[in-house]
């Protein structure tokens, strides 16, 4: 009992103090460290793969009239990464911001606006200005369709659907 | 012959009649059909003449597009390292089923779980009060039907009582809760007191749903569950994110790459460790002992920003999903990783030596909170809990998954029965699993850590037990279409063990009440991982005015 | 080489095409019967082109094409970007907002590997659509007589037909919208 005593008292003495310093001294995080989001809003194309994919549904997309307001609620953010995982723009990144405590919600807030295109037909929503002018811009030279037979990248799903059809039969083109 | 082939015989020809059909659906994974007035039968059969453990029930709106319920019993073959589930289809209207609780008695809460949440009527339960919907949750609404729309907030319902035990004649009921203190988690127990010994008990618990299973069927995707999974438990999240996501690929038939399995091992033990550590601090606190509570959760901080090295986050690590794990662990971390082993093992041993004939925390342990093995296999209980009562049960063992097949993993027993043996099996865990990463680390193969997976079917089903440093961690996925579950069970390992409770404390002295609950290592928030409820209105109805007048008298009858 | 052949001129608006297709594929169509002028039903499903621009389109390379000319849409890879919907000519495939992922005809992968024909085509009491050998269907097309071959893509992909029609009444129909 005694000798357990001293022993509990040698681990106690040989430990001293642990508390850190912070926040006199910053903290360092690790490399790879999972911190606040960090959004790039040049890359960002506004396409919503980041807001289909967040577990904690933090980023919530409005179309609205001729914007998409995508508006990032990091403070539901729960450092997963997902975001940055399926990001086909690298918008986004996890930086090693942690220090988030703030008395304004607002600050942890990010809205990000688009412009967006609508169908030519109908209006309904297509896509934003930037997802259809990197399509316009690659596709020719992906798929060897040329520029002027783009011209389905302004309508909506139902539209094309009908605008090919009609095509079509408006062609009538005999096989041979 | 091989086992499985066997017990397929074995369970056609032994139990004549019993069976519809038996096939194995996944490897080890045996899935029989039973007629609902056969279900008695068949348990008792599978209990007794196969020596099958009885893990959960799983009850599955199968309406659309099958047009039934379906109930799923699982259990467990350990020595043949087998999954048996009895599956039984119900009519859609007016879905019931005979309890097998005169078999299982563990299967109580599940049982009940089902009636609250699918409203399928278990006929010949001996306590059918409800045990996961808070009283004033309207009568016919069953929240895990699928056309119960996750999000529903239904009124109140005005006037409802809490569904008590009443104590027997001449005893004082004492409450503890519905906040638990101690653990500062809401469970709620009243305890039937003679003088200081208890007669009896009653549980309320489950004022902490978050509707989590119901949320991972209907709400997210395959790629989001683990997440969600991962936050079923503040400390031992990374087993359910494994389960989750290991359940999965045994539904599939595609397993994760030998790298993945081994990081999630690896990955599993520092958790199993620092949970140990940081359930060593909380017990020295709960008996008074602040020097072990200190120096226990100051050894276990290196644990944590290692982790927070490995993965990028200090807890919820967000490693795991479908198909293997997210990031890999480079060669360059390995020495990391074996010097704060190093460190840890040297500090957990001193450690130990100093405490280990304190007689006045031997006296707060030993012979307290007693499960005996009969009471133990009875209940089903997991984990530490049943190593200390001397049953050698691991999910680690019995159904290897992860790279478990390769470790040392030995399954530590005591057979004292006692919260001593409880505290020993976790001290000497630790070691062992300290080892295991050793191994582990040296053996790791190279290669990918995500397995190629290009669609995932619909119908599939699959069963992953985990063991979690409180005990095993059951997770029974069903497939659904649509990037979607159909159906998710989880089974937190204190969901069994919080049932063997009223038997551990029969006859004990009311100031080990802490100690002999806090010696399950409880978690009271995974249990209660299912529905949407509203949790406001459920706590501030079992706070009735009888229960303050209640407490009250305690009071009063304390001074006297 | 299989192919999914679509005759514009037999369907009769009943949408058992969609009803098959949405049990098969939990509650989601992919075929869609599209009426043109308020009075043409046309069945549209994804052709399986030859010169794909959704696959060109995808960030992640969920969509393939598989030996047999078909493209799929891996959905366990998909991100849900929906880039392959605004790229697709067709308009055949859409984001389903629920499961998250892009959705379009696969030609029933799962039946065809255990030898049964895509529940459309076993459904379509006019047999409108049906699938088949590319040459078969080929000859079939060429031989009824009225029909004019509006798309066949490469050996691969949909054949389709339509009605012969004189060039007048098509641009008095059409015109109208135009
Ligand atoms: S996934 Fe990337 S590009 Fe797309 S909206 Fe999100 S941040 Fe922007
Ligand atoms: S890190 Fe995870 S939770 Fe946070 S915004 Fe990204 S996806 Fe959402
Ligand atoms: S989805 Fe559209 S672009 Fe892609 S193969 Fe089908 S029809 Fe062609
Ligand atoms: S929605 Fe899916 S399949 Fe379509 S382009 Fe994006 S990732 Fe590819």
């Amino acid at each position: 009992m005694i000798i357990g005593k001293l022993k509990e008292a040698i681990i106690c003495l040989r430990a001293g103090r642990v508390t850190l310093r912070y926040p006199f001294e910053p903290s360092v995080v690790p490399e790879g460290f999972h911190g606040q989001p960090q959004l790039d809003i040049d890359k960002c194309t506004g396409c919503g793969a980041c807001s289909m994919a967040c577990p904690a549904r933090c980023i919530e997309i409005t179309d609205e009239a001729d914007q998409r307001t995508m508006l990032y609620c990091l403070d539901r953010c729960s450092y997963c990464a997902r975001c940055q995982e399926v990001c086909p723009e690298e918008a986004i990144v996890l930086s090693s911001e942690f220090e988030l405590a703030t008395d304004s919600v607002d600050d942890l807030r990010v809205t990000a606006r688009f412009d967006l295109v609508r169908c030519e037909e109908c209006g309904e929503v297509v896509g934003t200005r930037r997802e259809i002018e990197k399509l316009a811009a690659e596709m020719p030279e992906k798929t060897g369709i040329s520029v002027d037979q783009i011209s389905w990248l302004q309508l909506c799903a139902e539209c094309k659907r009908k605008r090919s059809l009609e095509t079509a039969r408006d062609l009538q083109a005999p096989e041979q | 012959m091989s086992v499985v082939q066997d017990i397929i015989k074995q369970m056609s020809l032994g139990a004549p009649g019993l069976l519809q059909e038996i096939e194995e659906r996944a490897p080890q994974q045996l899935y029989a059909t039973v007629a609902p007035e056969q279900v008695v039968a068949t348990a008792k059969y599978v209990v007794n003449q196969l020596g099958g453990r009885f893990l959960i029930t799983a009850g599955t709106d199968d309406r659309e597009p099958r047009g039934d319920f379906c109930v799923s019993h699982i259990f467990s073959l350990d020595e043949e390292h087998i999954f048996l589930t009895l599956q039984i289809r119900l009519e859609p209207q007016d879905p019931q089923i005979q309890s097998i609780t005169g078999i299982v008695p563990g299967a109580s809460w599940a049982e009940r779980e089902m009636q609250d949440l699918l409203g399928i009527r278990v006929v010949g339960l001996d306590d059918s009060r409800r045990l996961v919907l808070p009283d004033d949750w309207p009568e016919d609404l069953h929240p895990l039907r699928r056309d119960v729309p996750h999000d529903i907030r239904p009124e109140p319902v005005t006037g409802a009582e809490p569904q008590r035990r009443e104590p027997p004649e001449g005893a004082t009921v004492v409450a503890i809760g519905p906040f638990f203190p101690v653990l500062e988690e809401p469970a709620y127990f009243r305890l039937f007191v003679d003088g200081e010994t208890i007669v009896g008990s009653d549980y309320r618990g489950f004022y902490n749903h978050r509707g989590i299973e119901k949320l991972g069927d209907s709400a997210l995707t395959y790629k989001q569950v683990p997440f969600i999974a991962e936050r079923i438990c503040g400390i031992c999240g990374f087993i359910h994110s494994s389960c989750y996501c290991e359940a999965v690929e045994i539904a599939i038939g595609i397993p994760a790459p030998p790298r993945a399995k081994y990081i999630r091992s690896i990955m599993l033990e520092l958790e199993r460790i620092h949970s140990h550590i940081l359930w060593l601090g909380i017990a020295a606190h709960i008996v008074g002992f602040e020097t072990a509570f200190m120096q226990s959760w100051r050894m276990r901080e290196p644990l944590m920003w290692l982790c927070e090295r490995i993965s990028g986050n200090r807890k919820t690590y967000g490693m795991n999903q479908v198909g293997g794990v997210r990031r890999d662990l480079p060669t360059d971390i390995h020495p990391d990783i074996l010097n704060v082993l190093d460190t840890v093992e040297k500090e957990w041993s001193e450690l130990y030596s100093a405490i280990q004939d304190d007689t006045t925390l031997l006296m707060r342990l030993a012979d307290v909170g007693p499960i005996t093995p009969d009471y133990a296999r009875a209940m089903c209980v997991a984990g530490p809990t049943v190593r200390g009562s001397g049953l050698p049960r691991d999910a680690r063992v019995d159904h290897p998954y992860a790279a478990y097949a390769d470790l040392p993993v030995n399954v530590i027993t005591f057979d004292s029965c006692d919260v001593l043996a409880r505290t020993l099996v976790r001290i000497e865990e630790t070691l062992n699993s300290i080892k295991q990463i050793r191994v582990a680390l040296q053996d790791m193969p190279d290669g990918d850590i995500m397995a190629e997976i290009e669609e995932i079917p619909a119908g599939r089903e699959g069963i992953c037990t985990v063991e979690a440093p409180r005990g095993e961690a059951i997770h029974y996925v069903l497939t659904g279409s649509n990037n979607q579950l159909a159906r998710w069970r989880v089974r937190a390992p204190t969901y069994c063990n919080l049932q063997a409770v009223p038997g551990m404390l029969q006859d004990q002295n009311i100031a080990d009440v802490p100690i002999a609950i806090g010696s399950l290592d409880p978690c009271f928030s995974c249990t209660e991982r299912m529905e949407v409820v509203d949790c406001k209105t459920g706590s501030v109805r079992a706070y009735s005015h009888e229960e303050m007048i209640n407490m009250c008298r305690l009071q009063d009858g304390l001074s006297d | 080489m299989n192919v999914l052949y679509l005759d514009l001129n037999r369907c009769i608006y009943c949408r058992a095409c969609e009803v098959a297709c949405e049990r098969e594929h939990g509650g989601v169509s992919r075929i869609f019967v599209t009426l043109l002028d308020w009075t043409e039903p046309v069945p549209v499903a994804c052709r399986h082109c030859e010169k794909h621009p959704c696959v060109e389109a995808c960030p992640v390379d969920a969509i393939e094409v598989t030996d047999e000319g078909a493209v799929i849409i891996h959905t366990n890879k998909c991100i849900s970007c929906g880039l392959c919907v605004i790229a697709c000519p067709f308009g055949v495939i859409e984001l389903d907002k629920a499961g998250k992922i892009a959705d379009k005809c696969d030609l029933c992968a799962h039946r065809l590997a255990d030898g049964r024909q895509p529940a459309c085509v076993l459904t379509c009491p006019t047999r409108c659509i049906q699938y088949g050998e590319f040459e078969e269907i080929m000859a079939r097309a060429r031989a009824k007589p009225g029909l004019t071959l509006v798309s066949a893509v490469g050996e691969t992909g949909t054949v389709v037909t339509m009605p012969d029609r004189p060039a007048g009444a098509v641009q008095k129909a059409t015109s109208g919208s135009d």
